[in-house]
């Protein structure tokens, strides 16, 4: 391999015009760790019960008018909002207990009752208000899993819905994408007889770039406990 | 910007990023041998001197941060026990041209700390001297990781002239 060639042909790859518009998206956002802005971190938490006023608000007119307590802040970075699935007094709390450098890892933890069908972790936004749906569930009987995160997604803006961990074999496993005039749509089901399972969706929305993660074992963390977690720099 | 000027990150991140993508982006996809890899420590390391914005001597002082940060966040994220687990489900983002695929095919079969090296040495012309000050090794070790870096090198050019 000669030096120049070496030099020549990595000299021509560069990071995509997509990537490096996010980073200089965040940049502008410049989310702070609390630890080193508490001002940022209220302005975070602030966005955080805005989405999830958004979200509750929007569910709770679809639901038939149904009154909601939108989410407010219960102590140092604990949000709390009403079901609005059951209309129940479950609690999400979102919580910034891993707040990283620039972006707020929101940990929804799904609540005791819910079921599949209750769609625990829910966490809904509306194209109209550039909002994006998020829902995961859990069958325990037959160790199901279901995560859709639904968003109106620009096709550069889409960075990968790329990889998961799993114990299941990869046919058990499917992943939808479904265009739109609006975007594309991303979906993903696993199917998984086995107990343990771990799902991670990456996608990029408004230039911000989200982790979701969805998560449950048999033995260490039980699917109960399993939690959602939504990474987000505003 | 003037040469030897002094550099505060917190207000010129834009042109920061725009001076040293190609050098963050290139050594993390060097070393990981991944394009979604190489996203990920890109974006990493642009989000850390995003969040804790530095002054730099100059621009030479940047560029050897955002190297060793760059060669950092590759280690972390080859050896967290979340990748252990971890299984892609997509194939790589391809490359422009079939040089470059090739380029990093015959770089993929060495130890990503060898492919740090043969990137800085070649692709970013850094002297021994330099690579070992930036990634705190002795410049004898640098030159010993060279040395078997363009073994391994060697022998795979071989086995696939030889193979055809």
């Amino acid at each position: 391999m000669a030096e120049n060639h070496y030099k020549r042909v990595m000299g021509q790859i560069t990071p995509s015009a997509a990537l490096v518009r996010r980073v200089k998206a965040a940049s502008r956002a410049r989310l702070y760790s609390p630890r080193h802005n508490p001002q940022r971190a209220f302005a975070c938490g602030l966005a955080a019960a805005l989405v999830l006023t958004l979200g509750v608000s929007a569910l709770a007119a679809a639901q038939g008018g149904l009154k909601l307590n939108t989410a407010k802040v219960v102590e140092d970075g604990q949000y709390a909002a009403r079901n609005f699935d059951t209309g129940a007094l479950a609690q999400y709390s979102l919580e910034f207990s891993r707040f990283s450098e620039v972006a707020g890892y929101f940990i929804i933890p799904i609540g005791n009752e819910y079921t599949r069908e209750a769609g625990p972790g829910a966490l809904q936004y509306y194209p109209d208000t550039e909002t994006a749906r998020i829902l995961c569930g859990f069958d325990l009987a037959a160790c199901r899993a279901e995560a859709e995160i639904w968003v109106p997604l620009a096709p550069d803006y889409l960075w990968s819905v790329a990889y998961a961990d799993y114990h299941a074999a990869p046919e058990d496993m499917r992943f939808i994408y479904e265009d739109s005039d609006s975007g594309i749509t991303a979906r993903a089901v696993i199917s998984n007889p086995a107990p343990e399972w771990v799902m991670d969706l990456r996608f990029v929305y408004g230039g911000v770039y989200y982790i979701f993660k969805v998560g449950g074992s048999e033995g260490g963390v039980s699917p109960r406990e399993a939690a959602a977690l939504l990474t987000g720099a505003f | 910007m003037v040469a030897g000027e002094r550099i505060n990150a917190g207000e010129n991140i834009d042109g920061i990023i725009d001076r040293h993508s190609g050098l963050v982006y290139r050594l993390a996809l060097a070393r990981t041998g991944s394009a979604h890899d190489a996203e990920d420590v890109y974006q990493d390391v642009f989000l850390a001197l995003i969040s804790k914005p530095r002054v730099f001597n100059d621009d030479e002082h940047l560029k050897a941060w955002l190297i060793r940060v760059t060669v950092n966040r590759c280690r972390s994220l080859l050896s967290s026990a979340w990748r252990r687990k971890t299984q892609p489900l997509t194939d790589d983002i391809p490359y422009q041209t079939r040089e470059q695929s090739d380029l990093l095919e015959y770089l993929s079969p060495l130890p990503p700390k060898y492919r740090a090296v043969i990137h800085l040495f070649y692709g970013e012309e850094l002297s021994v001297e330099q690579i070992g000050r930036v990634l705190h090794a002795k410049p004898s070790t640098v030159r010993a990781w060279l040395t078997r870096a363009r073994a391994m090198l060697k022998e795979k050019l071989k086995e696939d002239y030889f193979n055809g």
